[in-house]
């Protein structure tokens, strides 16, 4: 069993260099491929210089933080539910019993680069450029209709 | 016949299905081709090139001879099926193939009697003339339309194909009985286990016996564990990545499933291979595989024939043969090529009659055998005709020895050994976590040696080795004579090995003759490559989901469902879709794109740019990273201004263009091309990280966050400033940016211009920017797409990379000296410039071509100096129809092209008529770039 | 399919990265001082060995850093892989 779902607006931010600015927003440093959280504000350790804020309202950031909004050029969907991993194996290589609650990476979900982020034991954020996220949805679906009969 | 009890088949489940359009019944658990043998049908094909009369010779995926085609409605017809593998279904429809009328009577057998002209190869000595052309002009079309097979299908394929990623402890190959021990003890170690078999029922030989196949029920119930039947290991990839091909069949249409499986252990049970035996006709329906005759009784309570005669290398055959005869066959004699054969008195006990150092003269019969000749071997292992004897049968066993089944070993670049006592190639060396278990590593004891079966089988006539693609031991031999003695020359030459069962029928025995033919041991010799797939794969389940609009991802950009709304016509770029045009009821595309000129020329364009790439470079040293990197001055440019950007190749030519605005000390905002988007960031990525990892600059992608609106034209402003807050538009000057509000959205907002009239593209986040699209529709903007925007900028001489360029154009090629930041001591390319050769007065230059008969030039076509001239100068990058200047206009890369302005040129497209065009400065339209600062 | 060990992410599929050419390939530091010979060695020479191969790679769909590896080019077995500017 596995619902997808359309993500909520998010507000995204890529914050590079200097992890510091995080710490204004009350959040720890998560370690590479972990998510961390400080209230409704989640950063995500991406690369080793590349953390991603995500938030429903806009953070404070502190002035000068080097962070670039991307938030408009991302979409995605919410799958929620115990068969989630088998549905994401239609399409993404990796082995997703290591990949407990709270990692995160990108990866690929067939032809298009997705935002894999593992927010509890069954629910998955799964996002990708704007552009791609119709592909994304349709190919999810279509996967998702043949694992239910 | 069918047997009146036993077999692994559910009697109460009867099933109707029709065979070349005659209606027959089996039952639930048959093949297709138990069925038919239950129904007394031999003939089941037509052999590819000499239409011999074939039936069926194996039981199992091996099968060479019984292609059939399936025809399960529209999009569903499957050629080339083997009629072992198809699981009998109620509504079944088959037809034999490669037949006309009919398979008993097939006009094209009469090229039987043209055999000798149609050995192996003959393509390369035959039907050479009369003339240079008569090969290509009058045999291969006609040989071409003989050939072949089956017919493919015409419809699509209306079903659906599912892909699934998988990871596991241990992979196990083949569900026979080493690959289930392998599983159990797998599974018992805590391993995520798959175990998959392409058969419909898992067991492998267990399945000659009847019951429950031990350790499967333990298996069933351990959740660790995934049985696949049905599923073929097709494909052994680096670093155990097995591709496993699922047949679901399922009724809502999920036709099949591509497994990629990455396992930490393979184990490989795919068991071994029984040979054939080559003697002459030994292609005749009723000649069958020893092993397979017992399987038909056993499995499927199918007597393949009434009264038989063995013909064995092997002791093995002795097994089938008694198994045959207890389900109530007759066996008129056991045709032994062995001097002492071990299993002859037991045979003889149980009332057979036992012939050693015997072997085949000829079989006899039409289209089902009748009958062999047995005859003594000669010294050399021919049988020796002359002393022949009949023997009425109407089915032959051949039990010719094993070849254990190593095509997945040899994959996984396995190397194979020969192994002397065990007469058989076993595994070798492997650089994989893969280990073999059974029959595959240990073969099934030696036989009568495959190198005398093949030496005594050289001058035998019609003594088939690779039965799918006729070619036979005197092909091989033949081969040999005309030279061609590596194994890959033979194989290729003769195509043996090459059908559909890759080999595994004929390979050891195709091998053995070769070596026989040119006087090596099999070793010597040596085997051929096996490539994947095991077996044929279908091409749904290679292309899984991704057909019809999912083929590839299809990116529209913010305002596309504004212009489809609009009735726009698209173009791909890309992946993108961008509106071309849109054009109004009644208008013409040409009429569109005029019109989309004029206004921009007129009055204001609405154009959408959000394809664009568009990257922000943050960091103390953004600046240093960008100067480094781009041709362009970056220290210099203030916040607030932008500039025209080029990017080159190390080798000095030019990779991509763009607009790069400074919006603070420690932040850009850089423009791309569409297509060079995803190219630029890795390049840059790559000198931050990898050649300048001192400087803390860092890259991010925005293509996607902003939505791009290109509003330009004389009247671009005045239609702009109501919608502006937050900003003094009047004061803004050209190639400028600044933050506004616009239409009521946070902006970046930039004067800029592509198209020679003043102009701003408003950067919004691009689920903002329909609406603003919607704004500046309302206050008059007209909208055009990509094909005006490529005649506007083309009247100003502005390049397009990819169109003006082609990877061996430089800025000083186009004019663009200018844009190289003065006494920077380097950037990406700066060295390669300096060369001499990048330097020579008569490189292609950029240059305005006008046409002097009015005519729009081709794009592409080649510049001549004169009408006569064979050697091309240059050529036409871009050519349009110019609505402002009411009349065509061309660019054009020409040799030394700056120093000759007023020359004519001659374009030409091969055998074109020339067409001559007049060397103009690349610039059509207000050339003194009053109108953008206006 | 290779599974490539990043050194950052650990062993990911092969369709993550991208290859990106011979490692080592030191871009000169002062290219105007550099020979035309110099530089076109710098541009298009490279080694084909048979045998081990030192390369960059780029875990383009995750992490996005280079790395170099040694890949063995008859067998493909990718031997070691380090943080650019570390020495296995």
């Amino acid at each position: 069993m596995v619902e997808i779902v359309p993500l909520p607006p998010l507000r995204r931010y890529v914050l590079r260099g200097d992890p510091a600015p995080l710490g204004a927003l009350g959040l720890k440093v998560p370690p590479l491929l972990q998510a961390a959280a400080a209230g409704a504000v989640h950063v995500l350790a991406l690369g080793p210089d590349e953390w991603w804020v995500m938030a429903e309202a806009p953070p404070a950031w502190p002035g000068g933080a080097w962070v670039t909004e991307v938030s408009a050029g991302r979409a995605g969907v919410s799958l929620a539910g115990p068969d989630a991993p088998l549905l994401l194996a239609e399409g993404c290589p990796l082995d997703l019993t290591h990949f407990p609650a709270g990692a995160c990476t990108r990866t690929l979900f067939g032809k298009v680069e997705i935002l894999l982020w593992r927010r509890g034991e069954a629910l998955w954020h799964v996002e990708t450029a704007r552009s791609f996220a119709p592909h994304l949805a349709a190919h999810l679906a279509e996967a998702r209709a043949d694992l239910l009969a | 016949m069918r047997l009146p009890s036993g077999g692994r088949i559910d009697r109460g489940k009867p099933l109707r299905f029709t065979f070349d359009g005659r209606a027959y019944s089996g039952v639930a658990g048959d093949t297709l081709a138990s069925a038919l043998l239950a129904n007394g049908v031999h003939l089941l094909g037509r052999s590819f090139k000499y239409h011999r009369p074939r039936g069926l010779l194996s039981a199992g995926a091996e099968e060479p001879n019984a292609l059939v085609e399936l025809d399960c409605g529209p999009g569903r017809r499957e050629p080339n099926t083997r009629a072992t593998m198809v699981p009998l279904v109620e509504g079944l429809t088959a037809r034999s193939q490669n037949r006309f009328p009919s398979l008993r009577l097939d006009l094209a057998a009469a090229a039987s009697l043209f055999g000798p002209l149609l050995p192996a190869g003959f393509y390369y000595k035959t039907f050479l003339g009369p003339g240079r052309e008569a090969w290509h002009r009058r045999w291969e079309p006609l040989i071409r339309r003989m050939a072949g097979l089956g017919r493919a299908p015409e419809a699509p394929d209306p079903d659906r194909y599912a892909h699934r990623y998988a990871h596991c402890e241990t992979l196990v190959i083949g569900a026979g009985r080493a690959g289930i021990a392998a599983a159990l003890a797998a599974a018992e170690a805590g391993d995520r286990v798959i175990l998959c078999d392409e058969q419909p029922e898992l067991g492998g030989r267990r399945l000659l016996s009847a019951g429950e196949v031990p350790g499967l029920a333990a298996l069933r119930a351990n959740p660790r564990v995934t049985l696949l039947p049905r599923t073929t290991a097709f494909h052994y990839g680096l670093q155990n990545f097995v591709s496993l091909a699922e047949i679901l069949d399922r009724p809502d249409g999920l036709r099949e499933r591509l497994w990629q499986v990455r396992a930490v252990r393979v184990v490989l049970a795919t068991g071994a291979l029984e040979r054939p035996l080559p003697f002459r006709d030994n292609d005749r329906p009723g000649v069958m595989l020893a092993d397979a005759a017992r399987a038909y009784a056993a499995r499927w309570a199918v007597l393949p024939g009434r009264q038989a005669v063995l013909l064995a290398a092997h002791d093995s055959g002795y097994e089938a043969a008694f198994a045959l005869q207890e389900a109530g066959a007759r066996i008129a004699a056991i045709l032994d090529l062995r001097a002492a054969p071990p299993l002859a008195d037991t045979a003889r006990a149980r009332g057979i009659e036992v012939r050693a150092a015997h072997g085949i003269a000829a079989t006899r019969g039409g289209v089902r055998v009748s009958g062999v000749l047995a005859a003594p071997l000669r010294p050399d292992g021919s049988p020796d005709a002359a002393r022949a004897t009949p023997i009425s049968c109407d089915l032959v066993l051949m039990a010719g020895g094993w070849t254990p089944n190593l095509a997945l070993f040899s994959q996984a670049r396995g190397k194979l050994r020969w192994d002397a006592a065990a007469d058989a190639f076993l595994p070798g060396e492997v650089a994989e976590a893969l280990t073999c278990t059974g029959a595959c590593a240990t073969g099934r004891g030696p036989g009568h040696p495959v190198a005398a079966i093949a030496a005594g089988a050289l001058t035998a006539r019609h003594a088939f080795v690779d039965p799918q693609n006729d070619v036979t031991t005197r092909d091989i031999a033949l081969a040999v004579q005309e030279g061609f003695r590596a194994i890959e020359h033979v194989k290729r030459y003769t195509t043996t090995g090459m059908a559909t069962d890759q080999g595994k029928v004929g390979g050891m025995l195709g091998l053995a003759t070769a070596a026989a033919a040119s006087g090596r041991t099999v070793p010597e010799t040596g085997h051929t490559t096996f490539r994947p797939p095991y077996t044929p794969v279908s091409f749904g389940t290679l292309a899984g989901r991704h057909r019809g609009p999912l083929f590839d991802p299809i990116r529209t950009p913010p305002s596309h469902e504004w212009a489809e709304a609009r009735g726009a016509v698209f173009e791909p770029v890309g992946q993108w879709q961008r509106a071309r045009a849109y054009p109004q009821a009644g208008e013409a595309l040409r009429e569109a794109v005029a019109r989309e000129c004029l206004a921009v020329r007129q009055q204001a364009g609405l154009l959408d740019a959000s394809t664009l790439g568009k990257i922000e470079i943050t960091g103390p040293d953004a600046a240093e990273l960008l100067e480094r990197c781009y041709v362009n001055a970056v220290h210099s440019l203030r916040p607030g201004r932008c500039r025209y950007a080029l990017l080159l190749r190390e080798d000095g030519f030019l990779f991509d263009d763009g607009v790069l605005a400074r919006l603070a000390e420690d932040r850009f905002h850089l423009t791309t091309t569409t297509g060079g988007a995803a190219h630029v960031l890795h390049l840059l990525e790559d000198y931050a990280q990898t050649e300048f990892p001192e400087l803390r600059a860092w890259l991010t992608s925005t293509t996607e966050h902003w939505g791009v609106a290109a509003l330009q034209g004389p009247a671009a402003r005045e239609m702009l400033a109501p919608l502006v807050r937050g900003c003094d538009l009047a004061a803004l000057p050209h190639m400028a940016v600044t933050e506004a509000e616009v239409a009521g959205i946070p902006a970046r907002l930039f004067r800029v211009s592509f198209t020679g009239e003043p102009g701003y593209e408003i950067n919004v986040p691009s689920d903002r920017l329909p609406a603003l699209w919607e704004a500046l529709i309302d206050a008059g903007a007209t909208p055009y797409g990509t094909d005006a925007m490529h005649v506007l900028r083309a009247e100003k001489g502005y390049v397009i990379v990819g169109q003006e360029t082609d990877g061996t154009v430089t800025p000083l090629d186009l004019g663009l000296g200018w844009a190289i930041g003065k006494g920077k001591r380097d950037f990406i390319g700066k060295r390669s410039l300096a060369r001499a050769e990048m330097q020579r007065p008569d490189r292609r230059q950029l240059v305005g071509l006008a046409p002097l008969d009015g005519r729009l030039p081709e794009e592409g076509a080649q510049l001549l100096a004169t009408s006569g001239a064979r050697v091309a100068e240059g050529h036409v990058t871009s050519a349009y129809a110019s609505a402002a200047l009411g009349k065509p206009i061309a660019l054009g890369l020409l040799a030394g092209g700056r120093a000759r302005h007023g020359e004519t040129v001659q374009a030409t497209r091969l055998d074109c008529p020339r067409q001559p065009l007049l060397v103009v400065p690349p610039v059509f339209w207000d050339p003194e770039g009053k109108r953008l600062h206006g | 399919m290779l599974l490539i060990t990043c050194p950052w992410c650990g062993p990911r599929p092969e369709i993550e990265f991208r290859h990106a050419g011979e490692a080592h390939i030191a871009r000169p530091a002062d290219p105007a001082a550099v020979s035309d010979a110099a530089w076109a060695a710098y541009l298009y020479e490279r080694s084909n060995p048979r045998g081990e191969h030192a390369e960059r790679w780029r875990h383009a769909h995750g992490c996005g850093r280079f790395f170099n590896a040694r890949r063995h080019t008859l067998t493909d077995r990718i031997s070691a892989t380090t943080k650019p500017g570390e020495t296995p």
